[in-house]
């Protein structure tokens, strides 16, 4: 089998042969549509694969294999450029589970374009652990790690009841770590779940806490902002609008997605019933927030439009009732790649049209936003 | 035979006054040649014809009674010869009789002219004899006119004081009147210019004392005001301005006496007996007045008593404008030199027409909106109208051009169907509690599959009932009403037709409003299912039955049922796939809580099936004695171990077997699993008919769905694996049987059991037998806990 395959549907995929379930954006570059992938194997293997994209061709294919000891249950990369080799990972090896800084040496050297029409992906090699964040825990602890985009020498464990914040620094011969900040679930009841740092304000962490959302300053690990049942049952992914301050997204187990405004946590701005399981992401579009997809366990990816909550300017064409309709909140397309469980979503650092999204079965699948729709954003 | 003697007897007039009339003319043209009666009879057509179409009998037979018919009129022939032989013979005794006489008369003629000689002559000479003394006694007749006219003038001045002391200001102003015509006549003479200041004087006077009257009394009564303004319009007033001061005076008094009567007629609310005379007001239509305002419904008695005490005013008003300010009045003030500002009678009616239509308009505001208040029923609202119509009667016959009665139809018209649309919005508010209130439990308990039962049926009753009633008490507005105010009784009843629409939307819409508790949801599904099958049906049904015998049929078929239908038919959909929602929901919330608190690394070997199986069987078990409260002919499937255990499916056998053979590339057998067995489930809501075991199914897919998804985050020792593979077992054991997609159900079992050895660290699948022993001491188990 072919690890790239190049399709006339203008559906790009790339398989890493072994279970996975993270999947990253290569945040620090912003010319290429990079992806980082990491597998999820508990008797045997694992690595972190890391693939482009090139959206004039539609190829995708692997530039670099990295070693990896143990499963990933959560991967990050860092979103400095000059930075931009390194990633977070959170393993286990079926006893407990540690937080690694890793260097993926090479990764700034990679060709971009392949040598040949059927490049094979190239042999694993290692890479240097520089810390770990942290002593192990329990297994199935660590919910997620969260690298902050403003401040990216900020990084943000979160695990089932706890929250803590650590200062990178990395010095010439190495780099070190400090944990400045520690907070507990509001409630023994609930656990931490998932979490996002704010793009617009660089102490805020907005956090999923059993079924609710909460905000965090960091300076003081205070509770700021509460929505206090954001969903029916536990939340699941948790993004901010990139444009709208104090607007978040989240998706839960319930099968929605919700748009908040965080100061009038009584009810959603929109609520969807997204998908027909658990949905495990939802993500604005890093330019467009009119643009949302998401992704669940049900193997369906989902894009939609969400204007009426974003920052777009109302249509002036109401009065038009086609145009009304065909400009609705709703989904945009229904993406039918996976055979199973999607975990991972991403949209692409360099390009605002393109997103990967990858399935338990370790199936990469990276789409364009349908043009018809990219032009009615544009024009 | 009498028609044919008819025919005939005409034919004679016809012939006798020439056949000339245009009628029988055209009559004759035509009958056809055929008709033996007939001008245009041809013979030998009739003979040929005869001889061509019938037989040789009915040819003798017609012959006979031509015969005989022939014969017939022979005789009446000789029958008219006879008699007109016997006027002959009258006529001339007749002609002798008058003969006779006037030969008598003339000697009586020239007596009577010789007598008429004599009367002549004698007037003639008596006429001769007055002739001299004649114009003597005309001139003497004129000289006493005069003198008696002098007497009047000169005592004019006395004889006004005096009539103005004693108060009557009318004698006064007549005899100034009079006077002044002649004063105008002998004006040039020093002496009676006195008389005339004088006088002036005296009615400048009363002028001034009347104007005073009217400005200082506000309170005038009527006649008094009526007779005020009279004089002063006799005493050159300026008109138009004391029209109008009359007009708008009476106007006020009019209001004030309409607001002292309401505010001295207690309040309805106040007013104990509400109902009490609604019985008295249906059959109250027929017969006019004179009943008491006891047995009228205290609405009407209001409307009734209302226009005892305004109408006459309203009456007195019209009359008292007709006797005293227009129509033979006017042409007496012709002669005078008639004041510029003078309205003209157009104008006046016009002012008039103003006053009433603007009084009685504020009268049918104040009945309208005593009517409107929410405790008049319909039917006293009927009687109430009514009551306005009869005491507005008389001031329409005396004013038609006010267009009264339109402006009590129209009020009636939006008075009606205010009260259609309260009736109507009392039916959706009811509606709307019954579905509010369709899960609503005295005790917190759960209730009985009976008592659920007996709720849905209360609900779908009192649906019907309250639709029932609304229709039932709008009748009144309908019909009746509409023949009473000539008001076009369809627009009426499309009115109530769209509002019943639009409260069963409102019902539909109220269903699906979000509720927490899944029963409710469920009940809501059931109230809407019902509507969709047969509520709704119900609707045209009884609207027909009530509009039909009235002729309003045409209004109930515009109730769109079938897009009714649709509705509820969607609500219904929308419920039930939120009840299959909330289920699932629930469900997985407690499957997931149960799977992720295991500690699978540590659990110890398994020896029973866990809470996890009992869970997932009870909890669908409660749901299917809910949910099958909706399809009661639906046969529920009992949850239960079907059949004999089944094998092990050929995952469980693979991994069984390849375990055995090698313990190290077991990321190798999970890859070769999931390759081959993996199926792509649809989790979607099943299309069509909702069906309890497809909504059971449904539920049970996403629960183990669930499962599976918590058993692939976790990390299983090898009891851990091994209890999953106990429970898997005998879930599929209870499952898989009474679900509808049987092989979807089958295939999640083998997923989970697939992840759960893929996470597991050290995998030693379990032997069958010993998983059977266990599923089947919880078969045990489940059946003493039916039992």
């Amino acid at each position: 089998s072919l690890p790239a395959m190049f399709e006339l549907s203008g559906t790009s995929s790339y398989n890493t042969q072994r279970q996975s379930r993270c999947l990253s954006a290569l945040e620090g570059d912003t010319d290429h549509n990079t992806f980082v992938l990491a597998t999820l194997v508990l008797r045997g293997e694992n690595q972190l694969h890391v693939i482009d994209f090139n959206e004039d061709t539609n190829e995708v294919w692997c530039t670099r294999v990295y070693e990896h000891p143990s499963e990933v249950w959560s991967c990050v990369t860092c979103p400095a450029p000059e930075n931009q080799d390194l990633v977070i990972t959170a393993h286990s090896n079926g006893s407990e589970q540690r937080i690694s800084l890793w260097r993926m040496e090479g990764v700034a050297e990679r060709e971009h374009s392949p040598e040949s029409a059927t490049p094979l992906p190239p042999a694993p090699s290692k890479m240097p652990e520089l810390l770990q964040l942290g002593v192990p825990v329990p297994l199935s602890d660590t919910r997620a790690v969260l690298w902050n985009t403003v401040l990216p020498e900020q990084v943000t464990t979160v695990h089932r009841e706890s929250v803590r914040v650590w200062q990178l620094s990395h010095g010439a011969a190495a780099s070190s770590a400090a944990e400045s900040g520690h907070a507990s679930p509001p409630d023994d009841e609930r656990v931490f779940g998932c979490g996002r740092w704010d793009p617009h304000h660089a102490h805020a962490l907005a956090l999923g806490c059993g079924c609710g959302l909460i905000t965090l300053d960091t300076r003081t690990m205070r509770e700021a902002l509460s929505v206090p049942s954001a969903h029916e049952q536990q939340v699941r992914c948790v993004d901010f609008n990139p444009n709208k301050p104090n607007v978040a997204l989240t998706s839960g187990d319930d099968y929605r997605i919700k748009f908040w405004d965080l100061r009038k946590p009584s009810t959603p701005l929109l609520s969807e019933g997204a998908h027909s399981h658990w949905v495990t992401s939802a993500l604005y579009n890093r330019f467009h927030d009119q643009l949302v997809l998401s992704c669940g366990t049900d193997s369906l990816v989902k894009l939609w439009r969400a204007a009426s909550v974003s920052s777009a300017p109302p249509s002036l064409e109401l009065d038009e009732t086609d145009a009304a309709e065909d400009e609705a909140d709703g989904v945009v397309k229904v993406f039918e790649d996976h055979e199973q469980s999607v975990f991972g979503a991403a949209w692409s650092a360099a390009d605002a049209w393109i997103f990967a999204t990858l399935s338990l079965d370790g199936l990469a699948v990276i789409n364009h936003v349908p043009p018809a729709e990219k032009y009615k954003i544009l024009l | 035979r009498a028609m044919a003697e008819r025919r005939r007897a005409r034919a004679r007039l016809a012939s006798f006054y020439g056949g000339g009339d245009g009628a029988a003319g055209e009559d004759a043209a035509a009958e056809d040649d055929m008709d033996i009666d007939g001008s245009a009879f041809n013979a030998d057509r009739y003979v040929s014809n005869l001889l061509q179409y019938k037989s040789l009998e009915q040819i003798v037979q017609r012959g006979n009674s031509m015969v005989s018919e022939i014969k017939s009129l022979d005789s009446d022939m000789q029958m008219l010869v006879y008699e007109n032989y016997n006027k002959f013979i009258s006529a001339t005794d007749t002609i002798r009789a008058m003969k006779h006489r006037v030969e008598d008369m003339e000697g009586q003629m020239s007596q009577l002219e010789a007598n008429f000689g004599m009367i002549t002559s004698a007037s003639d000479s008596v006429s001769s004899a007055f002739s001299a003394r004649r114009s003597q006694l005309e001139k003497l007749n004129g000289v006493k006119k005069n003198l008696t006219k002098l007497q009047f003038l000169m005592d004019l001045p006395a004889r006004l004081q005096r009539c103005v002391d004693d108060g009557h200001h009318s004698l006064a102003v007549k005899c100034y009147a009079k006077a002044r015509r002649m004063l105008s006549a002998v004006g040039h003479v020093a002496s009676f210019e006195g008389i005339r200041t004088e006088s002036a004087l005296i009615m400048r006077n009363l002028n001034k004392q009347l104007t005073a009257r009217l400005q200082d009394e506000a309170h005038l009564d009527a006649e008094m005001l009526g007779d005020t303004i009279y004089l002063l319009l006799k005493l050159q007033g300026n008109e138009e301005s004391l029209l109008k001061e009359y007009l708008s005076r009476r106007r006020r008094d009019i209001h004030e006496r309409m607001a002292a009567f309401v505010s001295s007629v207690p309040k309805a609310a106040e007013d104990g007996a509400v109902r009490q005379g609604e019985e008295g007001a249906e059959g109250d239509g027929d017969d006019d007045d004179g009943d008491d305002d006891d047995s009228l419904p205290p609405a009407a008695a209001f409307v009734k008593q209302l226009c005892e005490a305004i109408v006459p005013q309203l009456l007195q008003v019209h009359s008292a404008w007709h006797s005293r300010f227009m129509g033979a009045d006017g042409e007496q003030r012709d002669d005078e030199s008639a004041a510029p500002s003078a309205p003209s009678e157009e104008l006046k009616e016009q002012m008039l027409l103003e006053m009433l239509s603007e009084s009685t308009g504020a009268l049918i505001d104040v009945c309208r909106s005593r009517l409107s208040e929410e405790q008049v029923p319909p039917s006293e609202l009927l009687s109430g109208l009514h009551r306005l119509l009869i005491g507005l009667g008389p001031l329409h016959e005396a004013a038609p051009a006010a267009k009264l009665l339109v402006r009590v139809a129209k009020a009636a018209d939006a008075l009606a169907r205010h009260a259609i649309d309260e009736r109507v919005s009392a039916m959706q508010a009811g509606l709307a509690e019954c579905v509010a209130n369709i899960s609503k439990l005295d005790d917190d308990g759960r209730p009985s599959a009976e008592e659920l039962h007996a709720r849905l049926n209360g609900a779908i009753a009192s649906v019907s009932e309250l639709v029932r009633h609304a229709l039932g008490d709008t009748a009144p507005l309908l019909v009746p009403l509409c023949e009473m105010i000539n008001l076009r009784a369809d627009s009426m009843a499309k009115h109530l037709v769209n509002g019943m629409y639009n409260a069963l939307q409102a019902m539909a819409r109220a269903a699906t409003a979000p509720s927490s508790s899944a029963r409710d949801v469920l009940l809501r599904a059931g109230l809407c299912m019902h509507m969709a099958a047969a509520g709704v049906a119900q609707v045209p049904t009884l609207l027909k039955s009530q509009l039909s015998p009235h002729g309003l049929g045409g209004a109930a078929l515009g109730f769109d049922g079938a897009a009714m239908t649709r509705e509820m038919g969607r609500a219904r959909d929308a419920l039930m796939q939120s009840f299959v929602e909330m289920q699932a929901q629930k469900l997985s919330r407690l499957v997931s809580e149960r799977v992720s608190s295991t500690n699978w690394l540590v659990c110890p070997a398994p020896r029973a099936v866990t809470g996890l199986v009992q869970l997932v069987v009870s909890e669908l078990r409660q749901m299917q004695t809910l949910a099958a409260q909706l399809f009661p002919a639906e046969p529920v499937r009992a949850l239960l171990p079907q059949g004999p255990f089944p094998a092990a499916s050929s995952v469980m056998q693979l991994v069984q077997q390849r375990t055995r053979q090698s313990n190290s590339s077991s990321s190798a057998i999970t890859k070769d699993l999931q390759r081959m067995f993996t199926r792509k489930i649809s989790f979607g809501a099943s299309e069509g008919k909702a069906t309890l075991a497809g909504m059971l199914t449904h539920v049970t897919k996403l629960a183990l769905k669930t499962m599976l998804e918590e058993v692939r985050v976790a990390t299983f020792g090898c009891a851990g694996f091994q209890q999953v593979q106990v429970d898997c077992s005998m879930l599929r054991w209870v499952l898989a049987p009474t679900s509808n997609d049987e092989e979807a159900v089958l295939a999640l079992l083998d997923e989970i059991f697939i992840s759960c050895q893929d996470r597991c660290l050290d995998c030693v699948p379990m032997e069958q037998p010993v998983v059977e022993a266990l599923c089947e001491s919880e078969r045990q188990r489940l059946l003493l806990s039916l039992a």
